[in-house]
């Protein structure tokens, strides 16, 4: 059998494990080293399974994912979340479906000291969602805003998901983080305008909230915005201005976070310690992935798969654009159906290579990449961001839920196609640094 | 419940007696695996919590003392490992590790039980292989003198946390395996 | 090993492709001027018996894993640094001691690899490997961005990167602090300031391109590098005694090495003018202060030869006969 088609079967087989609910990093991990005994011998693979795992894991690169991922949990776990959407809230609460678009901005600061798009969500619905409830907004509303604002965490940065990306492509995580800024602050103001022009036409969605804040309660309120800005312009700004690495602007932000929330009398002992632990977790889930993808890519680098693609798809005679349309549905019909990061891990490999070769940024294409993974946590079958949602309101069917993130789809759609047409909104920013 | 199983032994036939007997096993062994686990998970909480420090120290160090703490970089990078291998088992517990369940949900309850079981078994195999090769590994940069490049400090050592780590990992699997397999042949 | 005996007809009649692997990019001066000229050569020595191809940018490892990989046998062969395996070839490090690096680069591969050649004590540390040649990179320089070295004063408290534990303990000596990084992270951690250079090869500046951010070359001779291109013994036995010969009598060895050491020397050469172009300032520091640079990393001599001595070797034997191919 030729390496190819080992390598098809290493695919198929992978597909199969992680259907039949084995964990993603490990069925990675075990096609890994099926597939690279097969191509090499058995005692090659077993060597493998061990030098590998140490490998991954040990590398300073790396350490940034724990440190960024602490630093938005001492934030959210002490209750900054709230004070935080109560601020965005006194300043345009009072507008026209006000509640749902204060969600987004609130989303769109919260994801730029949160790495994760679940925590984004999960913190948002469990604030959110009550208090737009009370003002008899629409369930299905109000939560396609907490679906939409939640998808934030991941484009604005801190990113998890871009720096996995560079972890997988050897793309410099620092530029991939900043080239996320300038799309998200767009996103959110898309995501504000689609909220308006959906209450324009339906106005019984979300009733007019009557009170106003006063100047002053405006003003107060801004207390529990700072915090964040601060943290973001410290950790992420001294990424961009060339002061620290990205592992390094991770610690100084994890201690700033915790310094500040220590200070302002707001961290427990209890909640240093599930800060810690929630971030270890979340880490660890990472790089099981990471540890699996590494000897899953060896294997796939000895099936010669992508050389084989990239090789054939570069002598066709099509627009390189046709070819990115493709690779999109295929993204696409790959979101319903699987989550985010074994997305990557599974196509990094092969794609990757080839939209280099047919003369994409690949830097740009991580920001795509993060595009097309959050309209995958949308879509049903497994859409994780709604069900993370539909964890929080329980009155409501699932298929509600789905049924009101469609607008936000079609937001999301629309400016992925800007994106390409226009990828100056990507790479200006990051071509800026140093 | 355990009662119930209790009754039907005197009157039924000697398989349950047997799955009664796994249950007074498995119980006690599942508490093990996860005494050790969260302990090995206290230590990272506590390892993280240092690195974040670490960090800040190294960069601090730089721009204000042009002193930067010797081996940082590599004592980062091997405290990471330490980290991920001493919670892989903790994350496991608490099942954070991402399984796609979809497909599965539409099964019989005992056909995902047999399935979990068996999926399970195989992953025990996978890690028992894997500690086995961290040790080999170890191994050899033993006997290769390896070194990290700062401090000097022998990494070996490092790699025998890290089977501590994946040997607890490990027996998650086999707790899991043969919890689900109790729950295929329970009525 | 898995497939013996009933493979030997076939070897004749078959041909076995190698898989040759390196962490650098595919269009590296050691791809495509060593390695690949190697794999054709091979291809037209053994009439396509024997092939080895050629995967870069670390497809089956990164830096710090290349020399297990060969020895376990994901990759047959692959080329890799010394440096990143601190501590497992302590004898053959000789020629990594401050101011062992009068020659360019070919001459301070063939030095290497006749040093290999020489030694029982060397060879030792390679018994678990087919060693196909080692080579060494044209002398390293001290490479800084803001800062200029133009005396020894200037060196103390810099912050520079260090290819090898040898080269950090010189680092050391002169006052400054050695930060081993592997060479793929130097270019953000110059520019984040984590580093003020680095004791770099010239060509380094092209390999990682580095122009753009380095302001200051302090020439010197400091020190070298060496590298190893290894095969996986078990590998190595599948090629059938003939062509094991032709291999190991056309190429493999000195031939090699000097090749690979020329590579650098071309890389170097292409470096020097585009860094020059670029506004980049060389410096050649005077005979007085490189006499403080060397006393002061007399020290890291010494401590090799004791360590030696420790280990039960003559390093004082092997040290004399490397400068004695140096000089040569
Ligand atoms: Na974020
Ligand atoms: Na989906």
């Amino acid at each position: 059998m030729s390496p190819e088609m080992i390598g098809v079967l290493g695919i198929v087989l992978l597909l199969v494990l992680i259907l039949l609910r084995v964990s993603v990093g490990l069925s990675l991990f075990l096609v890994g080293f099926l597939g690279v005994s097969w191509l090499s011998d058995w005692q090659v693979g077993l060597s493998q399974l061990g030098s590998s795992a140490f490998g991954t894991s040990n590398n300073y690169g790396l350490s940034v994912i724990p440190l960024f991922i602490l630093m938005g949990m001492f934030m959210s776990n002490t209750g900054l979340g709230k004070d935080l959407f109560n601020a965005v809230d006194k300043w345009i609460g009072h507008f026209r479906g006000g509640l749902a678009i204060a969600t987004v901005g609130a989303a769109s600061i919260f994801a730029a000291i949160s790495g994760s798009s679940n925590a984004t969500t999960a913190t948002l619905a469990k604030i959110t969602i009550p208090e737009m409830k009370e003002y008899n907004y629409r369930t299905t509303f109000s939560t396609a805003a907490v679906a939409a604002g939640g998808t934030l965490g991941i484009l604005i940065p801190p990113s998890v998901i871009l720096i996995l990306y560079g972890a997988l492509t050897s793309e410099p995580i620092g530029p991939l983080l900043i080239g996320g800024l300038v799309p998200g602050i767009i996103m959110t103001l898309l995501f504000m305008l689609m909220i308006n022009i959906q209450v324009r036409l339906d106005p019984s969605i979300a009733p007019t909230k009557v009170e106003k804040a006063t100047i002053e309660e405006k003003f107060s309120s801004l207390k529990s915005v700072w915090p964040f800005l601060l943290i973001f312009a410290i950790s992420i700004g001294g990424i961009y201005f060339g002061v620290f690495t990205p592992s390094e602007a991770g610690g100084i932000g994890a201690i700033g976070a915790f310094f500040l929330t220590l200070l302002t009398k707001r961290l427990s002992f209890k909640g240093l310690i599930s800060s810690l632990d929630e971030s270890i977790r979340l880490t660890v889930m990472l790089f099981l992935i990471l540890i699996g993808a590494s000897l899953f890519g060896k294997f796939l680098a000895l099936s010669q798969i992508p050389m084989y693609l990239t090789t054939t798809v570069g002598s066709l005679d099509v627009s390189p654009y046709l070819i990115m349309a493709m690779i999109l549905v295929v993204y696409f019909i790959l979101g319903m159906f699987l989550e985010g990061i074994a997305i990557m891990v599974l196509t990094l490999p092969i794609v990757y290579p080839l939209i280099t070769q047919l003369g994409f940024d690949g830097l740009w294409f991580g920001i795509i990449i993060v595009m097309v993974l959050n309209i995958g946590v949308l879509t049903p079958p497994l859409g994780l961001s709604v069900y993370i949602i539909s964890g929080v309101v329980k009155d409501v069917p699932i298929q509600q839920i789905f049924k009101g993130v469609i607008p936000a789809i079609v937001t999301m759609v629309a400016f992925t196609i800007v994106l390409i047409i226009f990828p100056e909104i990507v790479t200006y920013l990051p071509g800026l640094i140093e | 419940m355990e009662q119930e199983v209790r009754k039907d032994v005197s009157l039924r036939a000697s398989a349950l007696d047997e799955v009664s007997f796994l249950e007074k096993v498995i119980h006690p062994f599942e508490k093990v695996v996860s005494t050790l686990n969260n302990v090995l998970h206290k230590v990272s909480s506590i390892i993280l919590f240092l690195l974040m420090f670490l960090t800040t120290a190294d960069v601090f160090g730089r721009y204000f003392f042009n002193k930067p703490i010797t081996g940082t970089y590599e004592l980062t990078g091997l405290a990471l490992a330490i980290i991920i291998f001493f919670s892989l088992g903790s994350a496991q517990l608490k099942k954070d590790h991402i399984e796609i369940d979809f497909l599965t949900n539409m099964m019989p309850a005992k056909v995902q039980h047999a399935l979990y079981a068996l999926t399970s078994l195989i992953l025990f195999i996978l890690m028992s292989l894997t500690s086995w090769q961290l040790f080999e590994y170890t191994k050899r940069i033993y006997f290769g003198n390896e070194l990290s490049g700062d401090l000097g400090l022998p990494l070996y050592l490092f790699v025998t946390l890290a089977i501590v780590g994946a040997v607890c990992f490990t027996l998650t699997y086999l707790v899991d395996s043969l919890k689900s397999f109790l729950k295929v042949v329970k009525k | 090993s898995k497939s013996s005996g009933g493979d030997e007809a076939a070897s004749d009649t078959k041909s076995i492709t190698f898989k040759m692997g390196h962490m650098n990019s595919p269009d590296h001066v050691q791809d495509s001027k060593a390695m690949k000229p190697f794999s054709e050569e091979v291809e037209k020595l053994t009439d396509g018996r024997v092939k080895f191809q050629i995967y870069p940018g670390g497809a089956l490892g990164g830096p710090k894993d290349t020399l297990d990989n060969i020895t376990t046998g994901i990759m047959d062969a692959g080329w890799g640094l010394h440096g990143y395996n601190a501590g497992k070839f302590p004898t053959h490090s000789v020629l990594q001691l401050p101011f062992l690096a009068n020659g360019t680069g070919e001459e301070l591969s063939a030095v290497a690899q006749k040093l290999y050649d020489t030694f029982p004590e060397i060879q030792k540390e390679y018994d678990d490997l087919k060693l196909l040649w080692v080579h060494a990179a044209d002398p390293y320089a001290i490479i800084t961005k803001g800062k200029a070295v133009r005396s020894f004063e200037d060196v103390k408290g810099l912050k520079l990167r260090t290819p090898s534990v040898e080269a950090g303990e010189m680092i050391k000596s002169w006052g400054a602090t050695p930060v081993s990084l592997p060479a793929p992270e130097i270019y953000d951690a110059l520019q984040k300031g984590v580093i003020d250079g680095g004791v770099l090869p010239v060509a380094a500046i092209k390999d990682f391109n580095l122009t753009d951010l380095v302001d200051y070359v302090t020439l010197g001779n400091f020190n070298t590098s060496i590298f190893y291109v290894a095969m996986n013994k078990d590998s190595w036995n599948k090629i059938s005694p003939e062509d094991q010969k032709l291999i190991e009598e056309e190429l493999l060895g000195e031939p090699m090495a000097k090749m690979a050491g020329a590579a650098f020397d071309y890389q170097k050469g292409l470096a020097e003018t585009e860094a020059k172009d670029a506004g980049v300032e060389f410096i050649s520091l005077e005979e007085s202060e490189l006499q403080k640079f060397k006393d002061n990393s007399e020290d890291v001599k010494e401590k090799w030869l004791s360590d030696m001595k420790s280990k039960g070797v003559d390093g004082q034997k092997i040290y004399d006969e490397t400068v004695k191919l140096i000089e040569e």
